[in-house]
């Protein structure tokens, strides 16, 4: 395992983002979302576009009540972004795609240490 | 009858004798004074239909037989039992669905009144009182007016237990907003609890009434009108997860060949990958869903101009989505013996071409 300084965690508030460039891996996106961080390789599988640099928000589900319902779409749980390019969703937790789960992006692990956050590749 | 089923002895061969051949899509023509004698008589709209001096049912402008110059004295409209009989026994039909010419209509009819459910269930009696015998193999559908989903819902609720009614029948021309919209969902639901699929018949041609205006002749318009409104309702009915809603739900897709099917399917995988919150209530590639819940009559089946091709298309999708359909009176119907000929079929597949998925979907 190698372990890659990122930032001090005081950089690196809820909503902000930091790249990584590795040997390994090229460049890795860390997020922090609401405390939680989360890795993922900045390369979409789709075109190779810039997915780290793209709307983080929740992943988008979809909700039926029944009969004569419009289907709604809200919110889920999990935390997603999405390529820039062309719009495909990535679960942060697991770095696969929010529409199918056979096309993903690497994910990383992501440790505090003494106030210094790192990657574990 | 309106013209002879009968032709010559000698013509050439256009049956398949070897394998149980089911139809999904031969045509039945009802005209509105037809289907006044089984309306009720303190309904208004029952004595316009009978007092109509010119038919009263929405009519494309097609010039079908190009001046004259395409001629079919050896088919016609069936206007009774013995026609359909005669023509099943002419083309080798065991199994017939008859479908309206209303049902492929009344989807155009936009004013607020009763004649799209009238025509419906006008169309539904008369089937029932003299054509529709399943001892014969023939068999109807009940034409559901998607202008009136309620009234679509009532009349399968009421009709859809009737022996030889296999299907609920929506005309893909007409149907706004598309048939994926929840305001369909009360068809569906009458139709999945009768136990029915739900066919959706391709629509549009002729020149002046089709969407978009201005094509100068029906060679454009005929090229493309019923693989346009077949691929609009399937991409609504696909992405607005009617699947999801109905998982017992078998859609059938007609008139409309079958090698679009699998590079249309694909286009709308690479749009989900992209936008995939906005088809919110799907789980899977729009692909699986077509190739899991939906099937598509054969006819016009293309011209085999590369078996490999043609074939792939069809794997692609599942030769067992695929059903002969004949469009049966129609000047470019497609006689059993198509399938035989494409060369490219196994004879379990023609099997299952031909009739045996037809058997299993409307359980006939």
């Amino acid at each position: 395992m190698t372990r890659v300084e990122v930032a001090p965690a005081t950089d690196l508030d809820p909503g902000d983002r930091a790249l990584v460039d590795t040997d390994e891996h090229g460049e890795i996106g860390v997020f922090n979302v609401e405390g939680d961080y989360y890795a993922i390789q900045n390369d979409c599988p789709h075109r190779g576009g810039p997915v780290c640099e793209g709307k983080v928000s929740k992943t988008l589900v979809g909700e039926w009540e029944g009969v004569g319902e419009r289907p709604i779409t809200k919110y889920g749980d999990d935390p997603a972004i999405s390529c820039p390019w062309h719009g495909w969703d990535f679960n942060l937790t697991d770095g696969t795609h929010v529409g199918l789960e056979s096309i993903s992006v690497p994910t990383f692990d992501v440790v505090v240490e003494d106030g210094t956050v790192y990657l574990d590749l | 009858m309106v013209a002879s089923a009968e032709r010559p002895a000698g013509g050439s061969a256009v049956t398949d004798r070897r394998h149980t051949v089911v139809d999904v899509d031969a045509h039945f023509l009802d005209t509105s004074k037809d289907l006044a004698a089984y309306m009720p008589e303190e309904e208004p709209w029952t004595e316009r239909f009978e007092e109509a001096r010119m038919d009263m049912l929405p009519n494309p402008t097609p010039d079908l037989y190009r001046g004259g110059r395409i001629r079919r004295d050896d088919v016609g409209y069936p206007v009774d039992h013995d026609d359909v009989v005669a023509i099943q026994d002419h083309v080798g039909f065991d199994k017939i669905v008859m479908i309206p010419m209303a049902a492929l209509l009344i989807a155009s009819i936009q004013a607020d009144d009763r004649r799209p459910e009238l025509l419906a269930q006008g169309f539904v009696d008369l089937m029932l009182d003299r054509i529709v015998d399943p001892d014969a193999g023939i068999y109807s559908v009940i034409p559901a007016p998607s202008t009136d989903p309620g009234a679509a819902a009532e009349l399968i609720d009421e009709y859809g237990q009737e022996d030889g009614i296999i299907a609920a029948c929506l005309g893909a021309e007409g149907a706004e907003p598309p048939l994926g919209h929840h305001r369909y969902d009360v068809i569906y639901d009458a139709a999945t609890s009768a136990d029915l699929p739900v066919i959706v018949h391709g629509g549009g041609s002729g020149l002046d009434s089709f969407h978009r205006k201005g094509y100068a002749n029906w060679i454009e318009s005929h090229s493309i009108g019923f693989v346009q409104t077949n691929i609009e309702q399937l991409t609504s009915m696909v992405m607005q997860g009617v699947t999801e809603k109905f998982p017992d739900l078998d859609v059938v897709f007609e008139e409309s060949g079958v090698l679009w099917v699998g590079s249309y399917m694909y286009r709308l995988d690479q749009e989900y990958l992209k936008r995939q919150d906005e088809a919110p209530l799907l789980d899977a590639l729009p692909s699986d869903y077509v190739r899991d819940s939906y099937y598509f009559g054969t006819q016009p089946l293309e011209r085999n101009e590369d078996p490999e091709y043609f074939r792939k298309a069809m794997e692609t999708v599942g030769i067992d989505r695929f059903m002969y359909a004949s469009d049966f009176p129609h000047w470019d119907y497609d006689p059993p013996s198509a399938v035989d000929d494409l060369g490219i079929f196994s004879e379990a597949e023609k099997e299952m071409l031909l009739g045996g998925t037809a058997e299993e979907v409307f359980d006939v």
